[in-house]
């Protein structure tokens, strides 16, 4: 639709800067940076999960090696970050759904001033708030085991 | 009168603690050069001056070459939409010393063409806003080209598109959307709550088509939900909500829950009788 001659946006668009830098909004725009963060971050871990365990292919001498290499405290410290990613994604996934498809989102009404979007009303904060209880519990319960993997924990 | 002159005293104190020198860091597109330029101004602000204010006072004392659009200063005709301090909002609604910031950074519009200055283009905005088709589509074309009566609308159904008929087009939502930042074709949090806004309406029998028109990736699909629209929009209107909405009526239409809606018919408008007393207003003669 757009002409991209008759119009210079490239002077004016907000760009990527758009989703990241630019943090002066609300709550939700948090979520959504961080939703954006993660999901770019899985996607990579996926890659590497794959180039990882295609090493089977190779034979068992190849998959001893990659392992002697996977298996260092850091590569841990990275699973705990993909298992956090995964948590928040996920969870956020299931607010968003519910939220997108208008079933918890509330209804309009009459716009009174001082104006309060739905988004900030008791729901979906709720639903925030529900999101991140339950994200905590799953962490924690991950990082138990990690610790007990590691040994700090007997 | 002794209590005269107090009252005078305290009205100077009163101005001298309530004004504030404050520098405003403009930055503007200069079309000539096609480049952007940065000029800084020093104004002295009284208590209740808007950012408005403040660039009338420039424009008409400091710097005539200052250029920006803004025609009715009381947020209804939405011209003055600017970047302030970061974050979209009307120019004629921002009181300066709410911001509390002594160096107040202006910017035009983003993810809108440039003119000059601060004034940005909204072509490709009305353009999009053109596209979903904003007013009712009736199957009855006589009686809508040439009205006889009224259509029928209840008050709890006109509090279904209410809110969202409230957008006075200023366009902030656009320029706080993180979609609209990379793709140019997104039709936009306003087009897409428009849409739901006739959607909504009693009267409107084009729901199939608005849904076909918006169920797209440049469309509906667009969003994420990041709730910035809702957040900077000065008049309440809720776009975020309204494309929620949207979306839910999109996968109804998928699970084929939604059928052809039949719009309320028409009336003949109700009658008012004069009540005693009150005189017969004079014939017209203009």
């Amino acid at each position: 639709m757009a002409d991209r001659k008759r119009y210079r946006f490239k002077d004016n668009l907000w760009g990527i800067w758009g989703w990241y830098g630019n943090l002066k909004f609300n709550l939700e725009r948090y979520l959504y940076l961080i939703h954006r963060l993660t999901g770019v971050g899985l996607v990579l871990f996926l890659l590497l999960h794959i180039i990882v365990t295609s090493s089977r292919m190779y034979g068992e001498a190849a998959w001893i090696e990659t392992e002697s290499i996977i298996q260092n405290p850091l590569y841990d410290l990275g699973m705990l970050l993909v298992i956090g990613a995964l948590i928040f994604h996920g969870l956020n996934g299931i607010r968003l759904i519910l939220l997108e498809y208008g079933l918890l989102i509330g209804k309009p009404t009459q716009p009174i001033y001082p104006y309060k979007p739905t988004l900030k009303r008791r729901t979906p904060r709720l639903l925030i708030i529900l999101m991140m209880l339950i994200g905590t519990v799953f962490f924690l319960i991950a990082l138990y085991e990690f610790l007990l993997v590691w040994g700090v924990l007997s | 009168m002794a209590w005269r002159n107090v009252s005078h005293v305290s009205r100077v104190i009163f101005m001298k603690k309530d004004s504030k020198i404050i520098t405003f860091k403009i930055k503007r597109w200069d079309p000539g050069k096609g480049d952007w330029r940065i000029s800084t101004y020093t104004v002295t602000i009284r208590k209740g001056m808007t950012i408005l204010d403040a660039l009338v006072h420039i424009k008409e004392t400091i710097d005539h070459t200052l250029s920006y659009r803004a025609s009715c200063r009381m947020g209804i005709c939405g011209s003055c939409g600017m970047t302030i301090n970061g974050k979209p909002r009307l120019a004629c609604e921002t009181q300066i010393l709410e911001l509390k910031s002594n160096t107040i950074s202006i910017e035009p519009l983003k993810n809108f063409d440039l003119i000059k200055d601060l004034a940005t283009d909204f072509s490709l905005f009305f353009e999009k806003q053109t596209k979903i088709r904003p007013y009712l589509i009736r199957s009855d074309e006589d009686e809508y080209w040439n009205p006889s009566r009224e259509y029928k609308q209840t008050p709890t159904e006109r509090l279904l598109y209410e809110q969202f008929s409230n957008c006075i087009t200023c366009g902030l939502c656009y320029a706080a959307c993180p979609t609209n930042a990379t793709n140019i074709n997104y039709l936009g949090p306003q087009a897409l709550m428009n849409t739901y806004r006739f959607i909504a309406d009693s009267r409107d029998e084009g729901t199939l088509e608005r849904i076909e028109l918006v169920d797209a990736v440049d469309g509906i699909w667009g969003c994420h939900l990041s709730g910035a629209c809702s957040d900077v929009c000065p008049k309440g209107v809720d776009p975020a909500l309204a494309i929620q909405l949207l979306r839910g009526l999109v996968a109804a239409k998928a699970l084929r829950r939604i059928k052809h809606k039949k719009a309320t018919g028409v009336v003949p408008p109700s009658e008012a009788k004069r009540r005693k007393g009150i005189p017969e207003p004079p014939p017209f003669n203009v």
